[in-house]
């Protein structure tokens, strides 16, 4: 049994801090952007590094350090979303009552240099270990990262609930790219595919038995992509998570 | 409110991309073979093996196959039997060195079905030769943790 609560207990906890503090960081203010900007870029260029080392690994603590690596690195490019460094190239409120196709074409731009950061961390971390053992690093990232391109499409196509309290004054403007709509098309393809996903991999579990390191990443994606699910479901549904980090969010800006 | 920042928030964004893109080249070409930056390193490794390869007493040729399963078979070549069977996941140093000299056979055009030869040199030196490319491993250089999942593919040695 602990080999599955273990890291289930690991995945929600690490969740819930590193969402912590990204927001945390992000709600300090501005003068400390310097400090942690610098900071966070050296943590991820350390971890990207000790990745080149750690895909030969394949004990249950190197798992458990390549799923806190892909976190670090995600977080990493997070804030330096939220923080506005990571943005696009222009920067402009989507008018009202436009096309689709407009409004599309308005949140790319604003969100451009992020989605290909995110996409050349996912093209360094797939070419880095598509060929070694230990490829934990690169599947909590998949995880994170193409659950996060399905949720920005859903908010983009419409959903009912966004934490926009979460998001800082000076990030207020993405909010004019979402539809109006309160569900979409996608939603369901979304959780569906995702939990279909998510049944294979716990259903996977019990072949994987003497193999304590597959184990344990099996268990740590699969709860992670579990939260997603999660998250997802809380664009269309409404609740009270967001006391989950009241911890970390203060409006001080 | 028209425009949340100004473009001088442009630079950061064009310097992480740039650190990505670089990163990315540099992966890319150490995975094909231009350049290693891998800790099994052989280019670099074999010259590191001035030591005397004929003083060395016990020694077994070894081939290795990759089953369907993902494990590897470890054999005996001068006897053909399994010594050992290691499971899918594991190995990680053993697959990790064997990847890097089938690669540089690959590479230089050798068979890939002749075996490789585990020595213990005078001064107790555990080396891995590969018999097609004249390739050799110092594996104590890469600590003994490393050195023992080798060793213990040994014959045992009568007195120690």
């Amino acid at each position: 049994m602990l080999e599955v609560a273990a890291p289930v207990a690991a995945c929600l906890f690490l969740w819930w801090l590193g969402t912590g503090i990204v927001l945390r960081l992000d709600s300090l203010p501005e003068r400390t952007y310097r400090v942690s900007v610098s900071g966070f870029t050296a943590l991820a260029v350390v971890v990207l590094a000790n990745l080149i080392l750690l895909r030969h690994d394949t004990s249950v603590s190197s798992a458990y350090v390549g799923f806190v690596s892909a976190l670090v690195l995600w977080g990493w490019l997070e804030f330096m979303h939220y923080s506005g460094f990571l943005l696009g190239p222009s920067l402009q409120r989507c008018p009202p009552n436009v096309s689709t196709r407009r409004r599309f074409v308005c949140a790319l731009q604003a969100m451009l240099y992020h989605e290909l950061a995110l996409a050349l961390m996912g093209a360094v971390l797939l070419l880095l270990m598509w060929q070694s053992p230990n490829k934990t690093a690169l599947y909590t990232y998949l995880v994170l990262w193409i659950m996060r391109i399905s949720a920005e499409l859903n908010v983009f196509l419409g959903v009912a609930y966004l934490p926009e309290e979460w998001l800082p004054r000076r990030l207020q403007y993405l909010m004019s790219y979402r539809s109006g709509k309160r569900l979409n098309l996608l939603f369901p393809v979304s959780v569906g595919v995702a939990s279909v996903v998510c049944v294979w991999i716990f259903s996977s579990l019990p072949v994987r038995a003497d193999d304590a390191f597959g184990h344990t990443t099996l268990v740590l994606t699969g709860t992670l992509l579990l939260l997603a699910i999660l998250e997802h479901w809380l664009l269309v549904v409404p609740s009270k998570t967001v006391s989950l980090w009241s911890w970390a969010h203060s409006r001080a800006t | 409110m028209s425009r949340p920042f100004s473009n001088r928030r442009r630079r950061p964004a064009l310097a992480i991309l740039a650190l990505l893109t670089s990163t990315l080249v540099l992966v890319g070409g150490s995975q094909a073979g231009w350049f290693a930056f891998d800790r099994v390193d052989t280019a670099s490794l074999a010259a590191s093996s001035s030591i005397d390869s004929a003083q060395a007493s016990p020694a077994r040729l070894l081939s290795f196959n990759d089953l369907s399963n993902g494990s590897v078979e470890v054999i005996d070549a001068s006897k053909n039997t399994r010594l050992e069977l290691i499971p899918a996941g594991e190995g990680a140093f053993l697959r990790g060195v064997l990847r890097a000299l089938t690669r540089e056979r690959r590479l230089k055009g050798y068979d890939r079905q002749q075996p490789f030869e585990l020595r213990v040199d005078a001064s107790n030196g555990l080396l891995l030769l590969d018999t097609a490319t004249g390739t050799t491993l110092l594996l104590n250089a890469f600590g003994p943790q490393n050195t023992a999942s080798f060793a213990r593919l040994l014959p045992l040695r009568e007195a120690t």
